[in-house]
């Protein structure tokens, strides 16, 4: 009896994830197919456009860059300088300490030379007490505002947003290197249309490993850790299998809070971010799609670069991946429940038909499927339920679904970046093929304890836990 | 019954596991021949300087092209005249210009003016249209024109580049037209005629007169590069605009030309009814006439638009020295915004505030120090600090 009614539940279990691994592969290969198309054709503006003509233009736009920082005495001074040495005609950079408690207000005084200034504040948006205004006599176009902790990040964000002058805003992480170039590339893609461009997110990479001094990237040394390494392949997946096609269709899933661009006036609009949610970002690409759609005359559009942008710290422990996975799941899950609405209205076209979709059955019924896909055939296999041929082929499947999607992106991705030496390609396919073996479960289960957070309403942002960083000499 | 689905599973493993080889497989390939590519283009590209090098060095059989630089594609020629791979092969000034002429003298142009008007090869196509551009030649403006209007923004926005390089005024012509036509690109139009100034004026000037108020405000705005006294009075009549954004272009030009003649003018906008208008009045203002035009500046501080009123104090911080009587006069007074704007005012001047203190005799600084004081001792005590060594 108890076997028929395992049978019965295995069988309805297996067609699910049949179902859903066979889904996953055939989405990704169609949208690494556009996105094929896309990177290279990104690729080749940013190849034959005329940057210094648009350095050298009055006319070019401004624009201002808001660094949130809490506690990141480790990257601030290397993020704020590799800021303020942007190829850039006219931009500020506005740090908010974010009621720090480690040196991060002493590294940002001493790199900046800050002092205390009287200044205008208007709070437009919400974002916690601010203390003090500090200008830098080193470089006037930089202002640090302090600010006790309240509303997360996003209030943070709206504090940076409340002193802005800029039309455009530009928001990055303080564990953030900029390349030099990325506001020449990122707005060059503005000045082609700024009526209607009004977002824009690019592909950014892993820092760790790297050789940096003063905010120059003096070394790209890929770290070789397996954790860090998938981290790249999965930022891989998400740009090339996913997210630069998406951007064509009008489906940006997400302009990430490591490095975003927006349009100030939208922003405004939209009454700045949101700190109701445990991290801002995709709330807010959300928010901009239901802003699109309403002003659908103005055929706004976001966008998603293929070039790194910026190199941003990932975690190199499992324990840091689990809370900075765990975060994401629960900030993925109230987004999509409050934004379900959208899914398959087609009045937000893409992101209703598309993006949503994915993003429900993929990020946030995909974990339950991930999960009592491995549990059943683990726990039938132990049981005799299954035959150890019955069990290896599902669990090949499974893992040769995962390796084909990372060997497509992989293969979008390095056809025009050469970021990458053949051997680090070569380990990543291979990292790729075992993924399913080691790295997935700790993902799982992350997105697992996520979930369950999220269904309890546990909103907070907690910063996950870095290693001490090597200094360069 | 689970056997018979799992011998389906194995076929599509089997296929899965052959796609995920040839994706493997391919990529390693790839990136080798990819690889292997780059390196015979940079052997190309020192070949060909190798040559330019030889050419060069043998005055008079400059008009004897070798091989090398005769089949070279648009693609080469791009990377000789931009120096795009200059990481690896840096080609001087000389050198792109014997380039050029040899490829001029082999005939490309004709084949270059064939692949830019091609459909096919959308890349190869904007190769050929740069190279057209950066050639200068004028004869292909006729094939730049077409392709500037094809429906393919990405040739489109080629195009309107190539065309900025050929820098002719008829190029200026084809351009303004464009930025006439095409709302979308007219920043990016705008940018280009920018950098073939001061020679577009004569054409510009056209547009100053059209009826999109948009297409004024460009022509004001890039009438801001003239050289001329007659355009000068262009602008300042455009500042009678009935659209406030024509107006407020035409003050952010007469700043840049810094005409000196404009103060009566740029003064009655400090009155006008949109609040743009008046801050551009305000930077004109500043920047044309700084000190000398403090009691103007300081009035517009009763203007009921913050971001006008943002504006004096910027101005009052980039001519601190001659705001500094104005904002103790104002530090005495009652107008409680007044105040703070003259407080952050003198905090954002930096050390500039501390400096010309240090200069003036003691009671005169003690008298102003303790008017700062009396509104606020934290600031009082930052400026007196404060070094003096940035001003």
């Amino acid at each position: 009896m108890i076997r028929e009614i395992f049978t019965s539940i295995s069988n309805t279990v297996f067609y699910m994830m049949f179902g859903y691994f066979l889904l996953m592969l055939t989405y990704y290969a169609f949208l690494t197919m556009i996105g094929l198309a896309e990177a290279r054709r990104r690729w080749r503006q940013n190849i034959m456009d005329d940057y210094p003509l648009l350095y050298f233009s009055s006319f070019t736009l401004s624009v201002s860059i808001i660094i949130p920082a809490r506690n990141e005495e480790d990257w601030i001074h290397d993020s704020v300088l590799s800021a303020v040495n942007l190829n850039y005609p006219e931009f500020e950079v506005i740090v908010i300490d974010d009621g720090s408690t480690d040196k991060t207000v002493e590294v940002l005084t001493k790199a900046l030379d800050l002092r205390v200034v009287e200044a205008h504040y208007v709070k437009h948006f919400k974002d916690g007490k601010v203390q003090n205004i500090l200008k830098s006599n080193k470089y006037p176009n930089v202002t640090v505002v302090s600010k006790s902790p309240g509303f997360k990040k996003a209030g943070a964000v709206n504090a940076g947003l409340n002193v802005a002058k800029y039309k455009y805003i530009c928001v990055i992480d303080a564990d953030t290197i900029l390349e030099p170039d990325t506001l020449l590339k990122v707005m060059a893609q503005v000045e082609k249309d700024p009526e209607k461009v009004i977002g824009i997110g690019s592909y950014f990479g892993l820092v760790n490993g790297f050789k940096i001094k003063d905010g120059r990237i003096l070394d790209h040394s890929f770290s070789y850790n397996p954790i860090l390494v998938y981290q790249n392949l999965e930022y891989i997946r998400s740009f090339f299998g996913n997210r630069i096609a998406s951007s064509k269709f009008g489906a940006t899933p997400n302009i990430a809070g490591g490095f975003g661009l927006w349009r100030k006036d939208v922003l405004y609009e939209l009454g700045g971010y949101s700190a109701a949610f445990t991290c801002e970002d995709l709330e807010m690409t959300f928010r901009v799609h239901d802003y699109i759609a309403k002003n659908k005359e103005k055929k706004y559009k976001m966008l998603t670069l293929p070039y790194y942008a910026v190199w941003t710290e990932g975690p190199s422990n499992i324990r840091s991946l689990v809370s900075q996975r765990d975060r994401w799941q629960r900030v993925t899950n109230e987004t999509v429940w409050s934004y379900r609405h959208m899914l398959f209205n087609p009045k937000y076209k893409g992101m209703g038909m598309l993006t949503l979709p994915y993003f429900l059955i993929y990020e946030v019924f995909g974990i339950f499927v991930e999960v009592s896909s491995l549990l059943l055939i683990g726990t039938g296999f132990l049981f005799g339920v299954f035959s150890a041929h019955v069990f290896l082929t599902y669990f090949f499947f499974m893992l040769l679904s995962q390796a084909l999607v990372s060997a497509m992106s992989l293969f979008a991705f390095a056809r025009d970046q050469k970021a990458f030496r053949l051997k680090y390609i070569v380990y990543m396919l291979f990292l790729g093929m075992i993924e399913t073996l080691c790295y997935r479960w700790i993902t799982s289960f992350a997105r697992l304890v996520g979930t369950i957070r999220a269904l309890l309403n546990q909103r907070t942002f907690e910063q996950y836990i870095r290693e001490k960083r090597a200094k360069t000499q | 019954m689970f056997t018979h689905y799992t011998s389906i599973v194995a076929k599509i493993n089997l296929l899965l596991l052959t796609a995920y080889l040839v994706f493997s497989v391919t990529l390693v390939l790839y990136i080798i021949v990819r690889d292997w590519r780059a390196k015979r283009h940079i052997k190309r590209l020192l070949k060909i300087k190798h040559d330019l090098f030889k050419l060069l060095l043998a005055p008079g059989s400059s008009d004897v092209c070798v091989p090398s630089i005769e089949n070279a594609t648009a693609s080469d020629f791009i990377d000789v005249v931009t120096n795009r791979q200059r990481y690896s092969v840096f080609f001087n000034e000389s050198e792109q210009q014997l380039f050029k002429e040899c490829f001029i003298n082999a005939g490309k142009i004709k084949m270059l003016e064939s692949l830019a008007k091609k459909r096919a090869k959308k890349w190869r196509r904007i190769d050929a249209i740069m190279a057209l551009g950066y050639i200068q030649d004028e004869s292909a403006l006729d094939a730049l024109e077409k392709s500037l209007h094809s429906k393919d923004e990405d040739v489109s926005y080629f195009s309107a580049q190539a065309i900025g390089q050929v820098s002719t005024m008829r190029s200026v012509h084809i351009l303004m037209d464009f930025l006439k036509t095409t709302p979308s690109m007219r920043r990016k139009t705008a940018s280009i005629l920018e950098s073939l100034s001061p020679n577009i004026t004569d054409e510009v000037v056209k547009f100053a007169d059209d009826k999109d108020p948009e297409v004024r405000v460009w022509a004001a705005k890039l009438l801001s590069k003239s050289v001329s006294k007659k355009y000068v009075k262009k602008v300042e009549a455009m500042a009678g605009d009935p659209s406030p954004d024509v107006r407020a272009a035409a003050c952010e030009s007469l700043a840049r030309l810094e005409d000196k003649d404009s103060k009566g003018l740029l003064k009655k906008l400090l009155k006008d009814d949109s609040w743009f208008v008046r801050m551009h009045a305000v930077r004109a203002i500043s920047r044309i006439f700084g000190k000398d035009a403090m009691p103007e500046l300081i009035e517009q501080l009763n203007d009921g638009s913050l971001l006008v009123i943002e504006s004096v104090k910027q101005a009052m911080v980039n001519h601190i020295e001659s705001a500094l009587p104005y904002i103790i006069k104002l530090l005495k007074g009652t107008d409680e915004l007044a105040k703070k704007i003259c407080a952050e005012a003198l905090d954002q001047s930096g050390r500039a505030v501390s400096s010309i203190l240090n200069k003036m005799d003691k009671p005169a600084k003690d008298n102003i120090v303790e008017t700062i004081r009396s509104y606020n001792n934290n600031l009082a005590e930052r400026i007196t600090s404060a070094g003096s060594d940035e001003i």
